[in-house]
């Protein structure tokens, strides 16, 4: 048995140190001369320990605090709207007593087959909801995937519909029963469904990219994105025409991984805090057994 | 039941229709009719400096004032600009928008994507006409139509070799570098000598390029553009520029490859040419190159300043291949009209202020004296003191030759090297406008591309077992690809342009 455990610690402190160690040689990297990096490669520790790439960046500071605030709210924002409408489409689809349910879910499992297209998607948004350069772009477009109302949907079905009768037995409304008495129960789900929308909305650039001009609007990543460029327009024009600015010793190597620290931020929090709910589900499950 | 859902869907529907009409109705009264003076939009490249309201302001005040307009700059992202860029020619959504060779302008033209101002150039902004030679015009010309404002400042990026640490050549005496054979002499005395040294190196953009560098096989050999110079596909100069010939089919090319197997098997060339990411600037900035092949002479003087600034003690030279420098074609850059922009003329006439209006040039060029730049006293630009966040970084694509300031802080030698030679040899280009239609050899040419990748790049970097059986199954590859189709088309094209060309005459 003992060697079994010992055998089962080491099989996971393997695996846990394939995930750690690539996460330790980003901050090590970070935190190196840029020409060691360039010359060496990575490491687990620092060489020539170096806080240039973080000054580097520190130059923009006022523009990444903003968008880190963008960034947060949106993703708040936006998950939390795309867990209420959600779970709110979905449990009007799981419901047995809503007679058009198979007609209403056919339509919005039609548009994963067939969709419009990038231009007439971008028109939409861009001259019918005029929602170019606002907060709002950020958040709508993603706030509601077929794949995550049938996700919910599915879920929602092993309710039994005992329990949405008796509830209204006992004289509960529509949307006490939904609030009330079906979400606690589909936490596990929804816990899924917010992880995956929170790190989406904190990873994109691409709504950022397309629907943004206005740079003080730009979320983090794409912010991050753009110093990046910078850099490298920086590069190309004084290869064109002999401009030198003096940004030729500025670190780019380390520069990215400095940012890939940054960008990671609070998300490592986000698995850790849905974990529990994950727990919660399996448990349910085995209970049932 | 059911007829609460009938009246819900007919309340809902009529409250969509309703919101859609109006706000179209709103749309309409903010773009015309009122006394709102018109905002120009125009899509461009690079960045938005930290303190563009400066910028804003100086140019809403010259706007209004020469022509009742504001103008606003919307930078495209860099990393995904052919989509969002086409995007915007789609949906029109901009007034103005830059262009060029390399932006697919003729494709865009032929699709109508821009505005034709052959005519109107001429009589809505007579300046701008005249402050533009002819040659530019006509060699932007696309099927007998202008749809541009070409760039008169040109690259000269034909012009390719190897670049090299002078420094490590004269520590190891190493003879001058004059041919290949020199190349070679010089990293087989550097790298033993130097630990931490890789051999050749190549920017992953530019890896694939030997073929590319016709002059250096040494072959009389003219680029018909289009990027198909990568595949070995040219027009020899001697004739009259219609035909096209198969470089891989020089018995010069052999040797090449054949040279190349043999520095490669000899330790000579980094190992990771071919999938190597790192940048050929970072490596040998960082001392882990003594040369990179397949640069142009623009690295020479953008490597000589960084060096300069990090390593003074180093020197760099480059030994360029072959002595053919082409000024880039007209309408390699150039900024276009959108063909649904409710403005033409005020477009126009924008236009002809920048390029002709030293004010609007400098502006729109190099921002905001004072903020995003300074003039020295000999009238060069100087952002030594510019915070690195308020440089300006929008990229316009209005450069004129008359207009175009020097820059103070260059490299030591960029006036030998640039004005003593890169622009004193270079000679306009014989096939100067010449647009290549890949529309009917779109499907032949990503085949060649993937040939390319697989095929012809190892065998130009020497990782080959047997250069002269390779470089067999490389023709035959291409010729399944439909080389010949390739072939064909360009010449027909080639043919048209000489004829539309002797017809103006």
């Amino acid at each position: 048995m003992k060697v079994f455990i010992a055998i089962g610690y080491f099989v996971l402190l393997f695996f846990a140190a394939i995930c750690v160690i690539p996460f330790i040689m980003m901050l090590s990297g970070s935190l190196s001369n840029e020409q060691e990096v360039l010359k060496y490669g990575y490491s687990i520790l620092p060489r020539q320990f170096s806080l240039d790439a973080y000054k580097a960046l520190l130059v923009y500071s006022n523009q990444l605090i903003r968008s880190y605030t963008i960034t947060i709210e949106v993703t708040v924002i936006g998950t939390g709207l795309t867990l209420f409408l959600t779970s709110l489409t979905g449990y009007v689809l799981s419901r047995s007593d809503f007679i058009y349910r198979d007609k209403v879910s056919f339509f919005i499992y039609f548009t994963t087959l067939f969709s419009g297209g990038i231009v007439p998607w971008y028109m939409v948004i861009t001259q019918y909801l005029h929602l170019k350069n606002s907060f709002w772009v950020l958040i709508v477009p993603t706030l509601l995937a077929p794949f995550n109302i049938f996700l919910v949907k599915n879920f929602l079905k092993a309710i039994p519909d005992s329990l949405v009768e008796s509830a209204r037995i006992d004289g509960a409304k529509e949307f006490y029963i939904y609030w009330k008495i079906i979400l606690p129960l589909a936490k596990p789900c929804l816990a899924t469904i917010a992880l995956f929308t929170a790190l989406g909305h904190w990873n994109n650039w691409y709504l950022s990219s397309v629907f943004i001009t206005q740079p003080e609007k730009y979320t983090l990543q794409y912010v991050l994105y753009n110093i990046m460029q910078n850099a490298q327009y920086f590069e190309q024009q004084a290869r064109q025409s002999g401009i030198t600015t003096g940004t030729q010793s500025l670190p780019k190597e380390t520069v990215k991984l400095a940012m890939a620290l940054i960008t990671t931020g609070p998300v490592v929090l986000f698995y850790p805090f849905a974990q529990k709910y994950f727990v919660e589900g399996l448990t349910i499950g085995s209970v049932k057994g | 039941m059911k007829n609460l859902f009938k009246r819900t869907f007919v309340v809902l529907l009529i409250a969509v229709v309703t919101f859609s009409i109006t706000s179209c109705g709103a749309n309409e009264e903010e773009n015309g009719g009122s006394d709102k003076v018109p905002e120009l939009t125009m899509a461009v490249l690079g960045n938005v400096p930290s303190n563009s309201e400066l910028f804003y302001e100086k140019l809403d005040e010259m706007t209004k004032r020469d022509l009742g307009i504001t103008v606003r700059l919307v930078t495209l992202p860099s990393a995904d600009v052919m989509n969002q860029y086409n995007l915007a020619l789609t949906t029109g959504e901009y007034d103005m928008y830059l262009s060029g060779n390399w932006m697919n302008h003729a494709a865009n033209a032929r699709a109508n994507a821009f505005l034709e101002i052959t005519d109107m150039v001429k009589t809505v902004t007579p300046a701008l006409y005249a402050a533009i030679p002819k040659d530019d015009w006509d060699g932007s010309m696309i099927d007998g139509k202008l749809y541009c404002i070409p760039q008169t400042t040109r690259d000269y990026s034909t012009i390719s070799g190897f670049i090299y640490r002078d420094d490590l050549r004269t520590k190891y005496n190493v003879a001058e570098i004059k041919s290949l054979d020199d190349v070679a002499d010089f990293l087989r005395a550097v790298l033993p000598n130097e630990p931490g040294m890789s051999g050749l190196i190549a920017s992953p953009a530019r890896k694939y390029t030997y073929a590319k560098n016709h002059d250096y096989v040494g072959i009389d050999a003219q680029d018909v553009g289009g990027g198909l110079a990568v595949y070995g596909l040219v027009t020899t100069q001697s004739n009259d520029l219609t035909s096209v010939v198969s470089l891989l089919d020089d018995p010069v090319y052999l040797e090449v490859i054949t040279k190349m197997k043999q520095w490669y098997d000899e330790g000579l060339v980094n190992k990771d040419i071919l999938s190597g990411q790192l940048n050929a600037t970072d490596m040998m900035r960082a001392g882990t190159a003594a040369g990179s092949i397949g640069t142009d002479a623009r690295d020479l003087w953008y490597w000589g300043q960084t060096f300069e600034e990090t390593h003074p003690d180093w020197n760099i030279e480059m030994y360029m291949f072959g002595a053919v420098n082409y000024k880039s074609r007209s309408g390699q850059t150039s900024v276009v009209i959108g063909a649904k922009s409710k403005y033409p003329e005020l477009c126009l006439k924008f236009f002809e202020k920048v390029r002709t209006n030293r004010d609007y040039y400098d502006l729109m060029f190099y921002g905001v004296k004072g903020a995003n730049y300074n003039l020295t006293e000999a009238g060069e630009i100087d952002t030594q003191d510019i915070a690195q966040e308020n440089l300006y970084t929008y990229w316009t694509f209005w450069g004129d030759e008359n207009l175009t300031r020097k820059q103070a802080n260059r490299w030591s030698r960029f006036d030998e090297v640039y004005d003593g030679f890169v622009l004193a040899t270079a000679r306009v280009d014989p096939l100067n406008g010449f647009q290549l239609d890949t529309s009917a050899i779109s499907a032949e040419l990503a085949a060649m591309q993937q040939v390319q990748t697989q095929y012809q790049a190892p065998l130009e970097a020497g990782i080959s077992a047997d250069p002269v059986e390779d470089l067999e199954k490389l023709k035959i590859r291409y010729k399944d690809a439909g080389i010949d189709k390739i072939i064909n088309a360009l010449e027909g094209q080639l043919k048209a342009f000489a004829e539309y060309r002797a017809s103006l005459k």
